[in-house]
């Protein structure tokens, strides 16, 4: 300020004027001071007048409420809203002792709700500023912390860091526990303190401390060669906040459980040691190099020792190379793999279920090939019965099935041929009156030519009935003729001579093999023949469309019979059909053009004949129907 | 010479097939409708030839037929059939028995009867 002898102002007393600057100058210190404190140690000081209606409020304790300086104006509604809910109350009861009798405040509560919560105790004590009759009370709130020299004497390992993951605090029970020193990690990374805990766990949990969420890391693998630590850690991680509620870096305490992991590895070992070696399972481990460096008792009997030989009574040479490329699969995978091994013994081939499970080394990568081999022979042979009896079984009902339709087929035939013969036999009788009736017409009527023409044509007619009774009596029971000594040849040639006009009309190609030597029949030639017509007829029916047209006979001789195949190049006989063509009356031909009586005719006179008639199941080869007689030995020649 | 001609069948359609095929060539038919009837015409005038079927109500062909040896010996006798089993077994017993007959298919025509009955009264006929 300049100063003149012509200046308006003169101070009258420059040493007062000196002392209060000097007054003033302190006072600016001390509250620069009390603000550099405040803000160093997180704490705010208020002064409150209820009788003056007012309340005072330091910078500090307006950050440390969470209001922006001079946002608020100070009072104590406001100062008690800062508290969480459940605390106010608590905080007033304090308060309004203090007010009435003067009993100092020292009150343990938290800031803040919800979202950010800060620890903070309340001191205050009432006063009475410069002797006036009005009390006003005066405190200080201080964010709560853990004191320095607890942390020092805990028995665990504790240190804290910065946003930055500098360490900030490394108690003495972390220096013993990691040998090292607080004065050689402060300041510096923690990756760089403990460097096994980069890129592991605990690097993700103190990522998520940063974050403001507590964390646990447990077993965590900590080696520090450098430092000779080698073990397994559980790290409990927690936020550290800064006045404002900000992160401001983490806690974290470190807990050594080698000791107790090692002993729950060695207990789990003895476990399952035991296990495999008294289990069924036989249980080897190979190296990478594919040595067994362990069988247990299952494959090596007491008073054996492992050893290279080992694996060979499990997979001899034979063996071997499968063997082998499974396990370098799952030992460059990683992958398990089971497969079914067979394996030769003495006692036949054994059948091991094996299961290949590589194991991994401490870290990195598969350093052994576990293999558990199960004999299951017996199993499978079970198996194998089973579905072995389960095949005789569906063989044995197909069989049933088959008996059960040739038995209702037998029936059908017997029922129809009774009805059959019923009806011919009792139209015999009118037959014969109606033929007799008509000849006689025809003999004894003077009419015109005509007249006994139609008459003539009537009887012709009439014979047509007549011959078809006698096969519907064939049909039925075929007794009315003995049966005999008979020459194939003869016979098959008598039907192919009633066949020759049909067969020459519609180019039809015979090839007969009829080897000489065939022994003679036993059978009645009519019915036989009447066979041989049936099935020749039926041959030229099938061939109707045909390309090529041919009809061939071949006969052999098959132990005490003759099988004798008549076999069309037609289109051959549908499956879906194939057990119906035997049904009498079932026909594939057009109506009018068969009775449908043919076949079931010739199969029951074959085996009224002692022998058969079947269907020969050619496939693309047309139809081939084989008629088996019983022989004549020609040694004994003598009937059945 | 006998030319009285026997026939026994409850049929009269089959009775008249005999009369029909064998009176306008110079025989004479008796018919009977069961085998009591012709037993009693053989006994009283002996045919030359009696046609006798094997089913009949009352007393059958068989039954019959052992009448007639009784009553007429030396008559031939054809059995007129259709060859049902029913009868075959008696009618073999029969024939084990000494009784005689020949056996003719039914239905028979008019020349079927006649050649039967020319062959049997006057040795085979040359057709």
């Amino acid at each position: 300020m300049p100063m003149g002898k012509h200046g308006k102002y003169h101070p009258p007393m420059p040493s007062a004027d000196a002392a209060l600057r000097m007054r003033r100058e302190r006072c600016a210190l001390q509250w620069q001071a009390q603000a550099t404190a405040e803000r160093l140690l997180a704490f705010g000081t208020w002064m409150w007048a209820p009788g003056r209606g007012y309340m005072e409020w330091s910078d500090g304790l307006y950050v440390l409420l969470g209001y922006p300086p001079g946002t608020v104006e100070p009072d104590y509604q406001a100062f008690v809203a800062a508290f969480h809910p459940e605390d106010r109350p608590g905080l007033l009861v304090q308060l309004e002792a203090c007010l009435d009798s003067g009993a100092p405040v020292s009150f343990a509560g938290r800031l803040g709700h919800a979202g950010q919560v800060r620890r903070v105790r309340v001191a205050a004590e009432a006063s009475r500023p410069s002797g006036k009759q009005l009390r006003c009370v005066q405190g200080a709130v201080q964010r709560a912390g853990i004191p320095e020299d607890i942390i020092a004497a805990a028995p665990n390992a504790v240190f804290a860091f910065d946003r930055d993951t500098r360490l900030t605090l490394w108690n003495p029970a972390a220096g013993r526990l990691m040998h090292r020193p607080a004065q050689q990690v402060i300041g510096r990374r923690v990756a760089e303190v403990l460097p096994s805990l980069a890129g592991s766990r605990a690097e993700r949990c103190w990522q998520r401390v940063l974050a403001g969420q507590d964390c646990r890391a447990r077993g965590v693998r900590a080696v520090d060669r450098a430092a000779g630590v080698e073990g397994f850690f559980d790290i409990d991680f927690t936020p550290l906040h800064g006045p404002t509620g900000e992160v401001t870096g983490g806690v974290g305490m470190l807990r050594e459980v080698t000791a107790q992991r090692r002993a729950q590895a060695r207990l789990r070992a003895r476990q399952s040691r035991s296990l495999m070696e008294h289990g069924p399972d036989i249980i080897m481990r190979f190296d990478r190099r594919l040595r067994c460096i362990y069988a247990n008792r299952t494959l090596v009997p007491p008073g054996h020792a492992a050893g290279e030989d080992i694996p060979t009574t499990l997979h001899p040479d034979a063996g071997r190379s499968l063997w082998h490329r499974i396990m370098l699969r799952v030992l460059a995978t990683g992958a398990p793999a089971s497969v079914e091994l067979f394996v030769p013994s003495p006692t036949g081939t054994r059948v091991f279920d094996t299961r290949m499970v590589a194991e991994p080394g401490e870290h990195g990568p598969v350093r052994s090939v576990l293999v558990v081999a199960r004999d299951i022979t017996e199993q499978k042979q079970a198996e194998e019965a089973i579905r072995h009896a389960n095949r005789r079984l569906e063989a044995a009902m197909e069989r049933l099935r088959v008996r059960q339709r040739q038995d209702v087929q037998e029936e059908k035939l017997t029922a129809l041929g009774t009805l059959a013969a019923g009806i011919a036999h009792e139209l015999n009788n009118p037959m014969m009156g109606v033929m007799n009736y008509v000849d006689y017409a025809r003999r004894n009527l003077g009419a015109p030519e005509t007249v006994r023409d139609v008459l003539t044509r009537a009887a012709r007619e009439l014979e047509r009935i007549r011959d078809l009774l006698k096969n519907m009596l064939a049909f039925a029971r075929p007794i009315d003729e003995p049966s005999g000594e008979l020459s194939l040849h003869r016979v098959i040639g008598a039907a192919l001579d009633l066949m020759t006009h049909e067969f020459r009309s519609r180019e039809i190609e015979v090839k007969l093999d009829l080897p000489y030597g065939l022994p003679a029949v036993w059978a009645k030639e009519g019915h036989l023949q009447q066979v041989f017509v049936n099935l020749l007829m039926n041959a030229r029916d099938a061939l109707a469309n045909a390309l090529r047209k041919e009809v061939s006979i071949r006969a052999v001789q098959e132990g005490t019979r003759v099988r004798v195949d008549v076999t069309d190049s037609g289109a051959g006989i549908p499956v879906a059909i194939r057990h119906r063509i035997f049904d009498p009356f079932f026909t594939t031909k057009p109506p009018g053009k068969g009775t449908g009586l043919g076949l079931s005719i010739s199969r029951a006179i074959m085996l009224e004949l002692g022998g058969d008639l079947v269907y020969q199941d050619r496939p693309g080869r047309g139809t081939t129907l084989s008629v088996s007689i019983p022989a004549i030995s020609s040694k004994e020649g003598e009937s059945p | 010479m006998n030319r009285r001609i026997l026939t026994i069948d409850d049929d009269p359609a089959v009775r008249d097939a005999f009369v029909f095929a064998l009176s306008d060539v110079g025989y004479e038919v008796e018919t009977a409708s069961d085998g009591a009837e012709g037993v009693e015409l053989a006994r009283r005038n002996a045919p030359a030839l009696i046609f006798l079927d094997l089913r009949m109500p009352g007393m059958d062909g068989v039954e019959t037929l052992r009448h007639l040896h009784e009553v007429c010996p030396r008559v031939p006798v054809y059995i007129v059939t259709a060859f049902r089993p029913d009868y075959l077994d008696e009618l073999a017993q029969a024939a084990r028995d000494g009784l005689r007959f020949g056996i003719a298919s039914k239905p028979l025509t008019s020349d079927q009867i006649r050649t039967i009955t020319h062959s049997v009264l006057e040795g085979p006929e040359v057709m």
